[in-house]
């Protein structure tokens, strides 16, 4: 009975991914493997079997990773970093938990005073995926509370705190609030100006004017300050930009209505000046709301270990990578990575370079060899003298050059290139009018000329840009492509070079695709190369597994298999590996392959070819009209044709490119006056993804590490580039719409201006209405927006 | 009409200046909640307070219920039994 109810779930219950060939069960629930039994294991004996019933995706599949690392957490000096607060025994800490991903998780990481009774209170902030955990270290020691998180599913993140995002965000909640209080009383108390009262009631109409200016002083020295600091910055740096027509607005629209409260004429503009600055501050709160949770900014130190031993003397001592000094002696253990390039002192090591070049790629060095920072040990610690500083290190040099030189200052956005003419349009507007009114009124010229200043605020136009890109923004986000803020909208659209990463970008990061070529195996040679693979860490060893475990029905008993690192795996009389390995001479030069061979005799090969990201030639068909294309890669050139088959004939391909090279390449794509867009996924492509125009970091998933850049695309979602950056030049468009419209009111105000019939009542009735058009046509233009044409294939 | 002495204009007008003081200390009274409200953070983190309200606190609280319910029969009993 209950066999048939587990032949319906082919999902496992902890993570909800499928079901492999050999399942797990406990308590009538399948798992997918042995973690996330033991995660369920653990939640249910302390009765947190709610937990899966708070969300439907609840359940992380526990990552294997190595539990040295949070040794740093128990070391008092480097802790200080991560600890909020300390008395006695009793600590709270805030950790970087990136798996937070709902209800579900809020509730196991609020509960965790239930699986350690060490653990005192914890309290989770969604948007920042952190937890602030309270814990007695007499009961637990920090690097336990680190060892426990990991278990459940949720590996801290020990390398992105960031804690600079949310006082900006506080001042501009505290400026909107107190722009908007004034923006409300103010108008609540012009009423009886808007309803027509005269002077016969004077006592009244000072009596709100002087509230009004009172309650208007916070607003003009705190809410719209900014506001004049980057019109004061733009005009030092003699770059004009839309805040000098803003801040010169505000300040006549403030002056002129000083100027009426203490003559007595009534409260003046001072509603309109109030709410425009609440409608701007608005805009610049919707476009600041962006990913949180995402890290745009990581370098090479949120890859690397925080910490390593050092070996002093006798004693050894963990050491921040950012102290070693050139001659220190360290310990790397299996699977650390090297933080420095260094000189190897043990007999001999394994080093993976994948994460570097983006191959799997198993080195083996030999004592006194140079290993470079960035790659994985593999087998037992090596110890490593340190021959380079981490900042001098081969890898990390990338970062070190000034790639941030051509920043957003250099960068005019559109916005400001408008507000060129409409600064000089509004100087020709006022000194005309005010020649013309020379002949008719020469009084009335300062008012004429205020009033235009003031209508002329380009408040709606101001709006466009953040709410037409905020939304495309958010539509973007929810489409699986993320961009850091708003301004790389406008950095895509001006992009005719696409450039992309081979390995890992167009191929698919984990999966190969395997060719057998030999005789036949018989079902005792699969069982043993079944057997041989089960617990091999080489990712080929571990994708001939994968391949077998689909015909494989019985896996029998564990045996005995010997693997040596990076070089192969034997069993009994059976051998898998490199050609040198098994003793032969290698037939292959340019590719992967793994021999297979029994009683010293080859049996067959396996080869590992690239297999290219589903929908390749379609994406490739759309970008070719629009943009440029090129390859960079790391690799051999072995996938040469494959890749010729799907790009058009004018493509540059560029094969065994180091990551410097790559950053080069278009270095000199952009001297050529092109504006490149570089998609790549791994550290190697880090370089030139900064040096890029816009550079988009290609993820599996979120949580992993991406390489700094403009943009993160989910891999899944690379197909949807074209439409994406086909949406992304429509927002130009969408701009230009909301920037006539914008116009529209400006030129109807300036008609009331030019021909003295301004009042405060139009003004207050013309502003407010000019924004609230623009904001919800841009909301409309944007909004609609389906990325479903694709996503039917 | 019907209250000659509001009809007055001392009346009127002062009936705006209480408005007027009113309506100031209303507002101001919401914008120190609003200013409290963010300065504090909690306008921080939007999602995890509408779950954490959700949490069944069930089964801690029905041991204890059901502690008391013992401690309550037990007692009972006891004098039933003297």
């Amino acid at each position: 009975m209950l066999t048939e109810k587990q032949i319906e779930n082919t999902n496992c219950y902890h993570c909800h991914d499928a079901l492999p060939a050999n399942v797990l069960y406990a308590d009538e629930h399948a798992f997918c493997c042995n973690g996330c039994k033991q995660v369920y294991l653990l939640l249910s004996a302390n009765e947190l079997g709610a937990y899966y019933e708070q969300d439907a995706n609840a359940g992380i599949r526990p990552n294997n990773t190595a539990k040295e690392t949070f040794s740093v957490l128990d070391d008092l000096e480097l802790r200080k970093k991560y600890i909020d607060f300390q008395e006695g025994d009793s600590v709270r800490l805030t950790l970087h938990l990136p798996q937070i991903h709902c209800a579900s998780c809020i509730f196991l990481l609020e509960h965790l005073h239930r699986l350690h009774e060490g653990i005192i209170r914890s309290t989770v902030h969604f948007p920042k995926k952190t937890a602030t955990i309270t814990v007695n270290t007499g009961l637990i020691k920090l690097s336990e509370l680190a060892v426990l998180l990991t278990k459940t599913g949720y590996e801290p993140d020990f390398k992105s705190i960031d804690k600079s995002s949310s006082t900006f965000d506080k001042r501009l909640l505290l400026q909107l609030g107190i722009a908007g209080f004034a923006f409300g009383s103010i108008m609540l108390w012009s009423f009886p100006e808007y309803l027509g009262i005269d002077h016969s009631y004077s006592g009244i109409r000072n009596l709100s004017s002087y509230l009004s200016f009172a309650v208007s002083i916070p607003v003009l020295l705190f809410s719209a300050r900014d506001y004049f600091k980057s019109a004061i910055a733009g005009i030092r740096l003699r770059s004009l930009n839309l805040d000098i027509p803003i801040a010169i607005g505000i300040l006549a629209l403030y002056i002129r209505s000083c100027v009426a409260i203490f003559s007595q004429e009534g409260p003046g503009y001072m509603d309109s000046f109030a709410a425009f600055i609440f409608f701007l501050l608005i805009g610049k709160w919707f476009q600041g709301k962006t990913y949180q949770w995402l890290s745009f900014e990581r370098d090479f130190r949120s890859y690397f270990p925080v910490a390593v031993i050092k070996r002093t003397n006798k004693s050894t001592s963990l050491c921040p990578i950012d102290e070693l000094q050139i001659g220190d002696e360290i310990f790397i253990r299996n699977e650390e990575i090297i933080p420095c390039d260094c000189i190897l002192l043990s007999e001999k090591a394994t080093v993976d370079y994948s994460f570097v070049s983006g191959e799997a790629d198993w080195i083996e060095k030999k004592k006194g060899d140079l290993l470079y920072a960035g790659g994985k040990n593999f087998g037992e610690s090596i110890q490593l003298a340190v021959s380079k500083t981490t900042e001098r290190s081969i890898l990390t040099q990338l970062w070190n050059e000034h790639h941030n030189k051509r920043t957003e200052l250099a960068f005019q956005t559109r916005q400001d290139r408008i507000s060129k003419y409409f600064i000089a349009a509004v100087l020709i507007l006022a000194i005309v009018s005010s020649v013309v009114w020379l002949w008719i009124d020469p009084v009335q010229i300062p008012e004429i000329v205020t009033a235009i200043l003031i209508v002329a605020c380009p408040c709606a136009l101001a709006l466009s840009v953040p709410f037409v890109y905020g939304n495309m923004l958010r539509v973007l986000g929810k489409n699986g492509f993320y961009l850091r803020n708003t301004a790389i909208i406008e950095r895509i659209q001006q992009c005719n070079y696409v450039v992309f990463d081979k390995t890992g970008t167009l191929t698919e990061q984990d999966h190969k695709q395997i060719r057998y070529e030999g005789r036949g195996l018989t079902e005792f040679e699969k069982l043993s190369l079944f057997q041989m693979t089960k617990h091999a860490v080489h990712p080929y060893a571990r994708g001939i597994h994968e391949m077998l475990s689909l015909s494989v029905t019985d896996p029998g008993q564990d045996s005995m298999a010997i693997e040596i690192p990076g070089k192969g795996i034997s069993l009994g009389l059976f051998q898998l590996g490199s050609a040198e390995f098994i003793g032969l001479e290698n037939l292959h030069t340019d590719e992967s392959v793994v021999y297979f061979a029994g009683e010293g005799k080859l049996l067959g090969t396996f080869t590992f070819q690239s297999k290219l990201r589903t929908q390749l030639k379609e994406l490739v068909q759309h970008l070719a009209p629009d943009y440029k294309l090129a390859v960079v890669s790391g690799d051999k050139s072995k996938d040469l044709d494959l890749l010729r088959d799907i790009f058009p004939p004018g493509t540059s391909f560029h094969f065994e490119q180091q990551p410097l090279q790559k950053k080069e390449f278009i270095r000199d794509l952009q001297a050529k006056g092109n504006y490149a867009l570089m998609i790549g996924d791994g550290l190697n492509d880090a370089g030139a993804l900064n040096e890029a125009f816009v550079g988009i970091a290609l993820s599996e998933d979120l949580v992993r590490f991406t390489p700094a850049s403009d943009a993160i695309l989910k891999a899944d979602n690379l197909k949807k580039l074209a439409d994406y950056f086909k949406f992304i030049r429509d927002g130009k468009n969408f701009l230009r719409i909301c920037f006539a419209f914008s116009l529209c009111y400006n030129l109807t105000g300036i008609g009331f201006a030019v021909s003295g019939q301004l009042t405060p009542f139009v003004a207050t009735i013309l502003m407010p209405l000019s924004s609230i058009t623009v904001v919800s046509l841009a909301s409309f233009l944007t909004i609609r927006k389906k990325f479903d044409s694709v996503k039917a294939g | 009409m019907f209250f000659p002495v509001f009809d007055s204009f001392l009346c009127t007008m002062g009936m705006i200046y209480i408005m007027l003081i009113v309506s100031l200390c209303l507002a101001v009274f919401f914008l120190v909640i609003f200013l409290w409200a963010a300065k504090t953070g909690q306008y921080d983190d939007d999602y995890s307070p509408s779950v954490r309200i959700l949490f069944e606190e069930e089964k801690a609280e029905l041991s204890n219920h059901n502690q008391h319910k013992a401690k309550k029969d037990g007692t009972t009993n006891s004098k039933i039994r003297q």
